[in-house]
């Protein structure tokens, strides 16, 4: 049997546990077994309803009891059985919905615009995966991205567009949780396997696009790009931002780009919990640009990472007489195979008590400092963070 | 009404009587899903979600062999599919034994209808499928002793409600 247009090989391929997930995340409660099915009730207008959800894919009747399903929810729920089957079938997946808003007549996009939209959905999913795979957050992320990011991002996929401005659909494919049927398959709550990277990487795109829009509208309004670098910890990246803006249209190449406004949507697994709301995230057009610019300062803000640098302390400050302690270094910075290069520059560094001691004899004694860590440039001066080495030269 | 068509409406007609009698619901699926007959209770009943299914055959007298145990039945083989298997709406094959004239099919008086003649059952859901490759046609037995009744069909719907443990 068919269900409204979904093929019989279609209803074949869904898994019981799936569409118990679906029906849990709509309020059905599991009642008692009949035969090879659950009982899944539900209080609905006044009245109990009840469905079957067979739970053999053995079954001979296994596709004519799901489309008896899909056509009873469908029924309640007033959609046609073809939108309640994609639902279904979609559960081992988490979809972003990326709709734009170009002028062009609902439906289309320009050429232009839908080429950068396609790379900044997939630049956008590279961003949130380097940033769930990175143990520290980071402004920018390496040119070279870890492979576990790549391999990610090369098992996502697009999906149908769906009628509306323009809207991509983007699926992140879920592992299987494990086989039907499992010791806990009454308790929903218990019946979790470990969250998967796949999913970690959603919900960090979910938070970081969030923030992202948030860190928009404030810079839009103080005309600073500071709440950027403050979003990092959220999952804000020069790498997130400039994929956002390709969203809007804006790709940085052409200052004069008029792009346009754009919204993601998110859709999560039944598969795992979800705790929070998938609520759309809206950028409105004139943000596109605040984007770019708060990916540029990012990007600025970037510390040089391992460099080395050799010099003369200047200046030493701390608020005791023992603990940590500031210096300012005047130097350069010196190459692997020991050449010192660049101008002299004013870096500021924090030691830990003992280089801060250390520190102070090589004033008094007028000798340099030679000290590892992540360059940052801080308006007027450098500032070097991070120390993995210090000596005294 | 030309006969055979006749005598598969009557055959069916035959089989919901016994199931009005029984107290269930008949329903007659459309579009015509290798099912004749739907077998439920009142929606008002808590197993409301609970069903059997029917597939009805009418062998007019003369129609069809006997053998030892019961009556030889020969089935296509899609139709045989689609009654075989492990299922959560167990589906039956009645057979209608039916007299050989339309006219002979009841017989009206003042106390008493009669219907002619009897309907008997056979579950083919551990039935395996025919090894030979291509075979267009299984033929089965529908034993003399599994007669229809009000009885047997709340035997079925019993079993249609319990849960049947894992293998």
């Amino acid at each position: 049997m068919t269900a409204g247009g979904v093929s019989e090989q279609e209803l074949a391929r869904l898994r019981p546990r799936d569409v118990a997930g679906y029906l849990r995340s709509r309020g059905w409660s599991p009642g008692s077994r009949v035969r090879y099915s659950r009982r899944y009730e539900l209080e609905w207008s006044g009245q109990r309803r009840r469905v079957l959800l067979p739970m053999d894919r053995e079954l001979a009747d296994y596709t004519d009891r799901m489309a008896d399903l899909i056509r009873a929810l469908a029924d309640l729920e007033g959609r046609p059985e073809t939108a309640v089957h994609q639902d279904l079938a979609l559960t081992g997946l988490d979809v972003q919905y990326i709709r734009t808003k170009p002028v062009t007549p609902s439906g289309t996009i320009p050429v232009q615009d839908g080429v950068l939209a396609v790379t900044s959905a997939r630049d956008l999913l590279m961003a949130a995966a380097c940033t769930t795979v990175a143990d520290e957050r980071r402004l920018v992320h390496p040119r070279r991205k870890p492979q576990r990011a790549k391999e990610f991002v090369a098992g996502a996929r697009f999906g149908p567009t769906s009628p509306g401005s323009y809207i991509l659909s983007v699926q992140v494919p879920l592992p299987e949780p494990g086989s039907d049927g499992s010791l806990f398959e009454d308790r929903p709550d218990l019946d979790v396997a470990p969250e998967p990277f796949a999913r970690k990487v959603s919900r960090t795109l979910f938070e970081a696009v969030a923030a992202a829009r948030d860190a928009a509208e404030e810079a839009d309004l103080a005309d600073d790009s500071v709440s950027f670098t403050e979003g990092v910890g959220r999952g804000i990246s020069a790498d997130l931002c400039e994929a956002l803006a390709g969203l809007g249209g804006h790709d940085g190449r052409d200052a004069q780009a008029y792009g346009h406004g754009f919204s993601i949507g998110f859709a999560w697994s039944p598969r795992w919990p979800v705790p929070f709301d998938s609520a759309r995230t809206d950028f409105p057009r004139h943000l596109a640009p605040v984007l770019l610019a708060g990916a540029q300062d990012l990007r600025r803000n970037e510390p040089e990472r391992g460099v080395v640098i050799v010099g003369r302390p200047t200046r030493l400050k701390r608020e005791a007489d023992f603990g940590p302690g500031d210096v300012t270094v005047v130097g350069r910075l010196m190459k692997e195979n020991g050449d010192l290069v660049g101008q002299q520059r004013q870096i500021h560094v924090r030691l830990e008590e003992h280089q801060y001691n250390r520190a102070t004899d090589a004033h008094r004694d007028v000798r340099d400092l030679r000290i590892e860590g992540d360059l940052t440039l801080r308006g007027t001066y450098h500032e070097l963070s991070g120390v993995t080495s210090f000596d005294v030269l | 009404m030309e006969l055979n068509n006749h005598q598969g409406w009557y055959g069916e007609t035959f089989v919901s009587a016994i199931a009005a009698a029984a107290g269930f619901q008949v329903a007659v699926p459309y579009p015509d899903i290798g099912k004749d007959l739907i077998l439920g209770r009142d929606h008002e009943d808590p197993e409301l979600d609970v069903q059997i299914a029917l597939q009805v055959k009418s062998r007019r007298v003369g129609e069809f062999t006997t053998c030892g145990t019961g009556f030889s039945i020969a089935l296509p083989i899609d139709q045989f599919k689609r009654l075989r298997g492990r299922r959560q709406v167990p589906c039956y094959l009645v057979m209608v034994v039916v007299p050989e004239h339309p006219h002979e099919y009841i017989k009206v008086a003042q106390q008493a209808l009669t219907l002619h003649h009897s309907a008997y059952w056979l579950s083919l859901e551990n039935h395996l499928l025919p090894v030979q490759q291509g075979q267009k046609s299984v033929t089965v037995t529908v034993p003399r002793d599994n007669l229809l009744t009000t009885e047997v069909l709340h035997e079925f719907f019993d079993r249609a409600c319990e849960e049947v443990p894992a293998s």
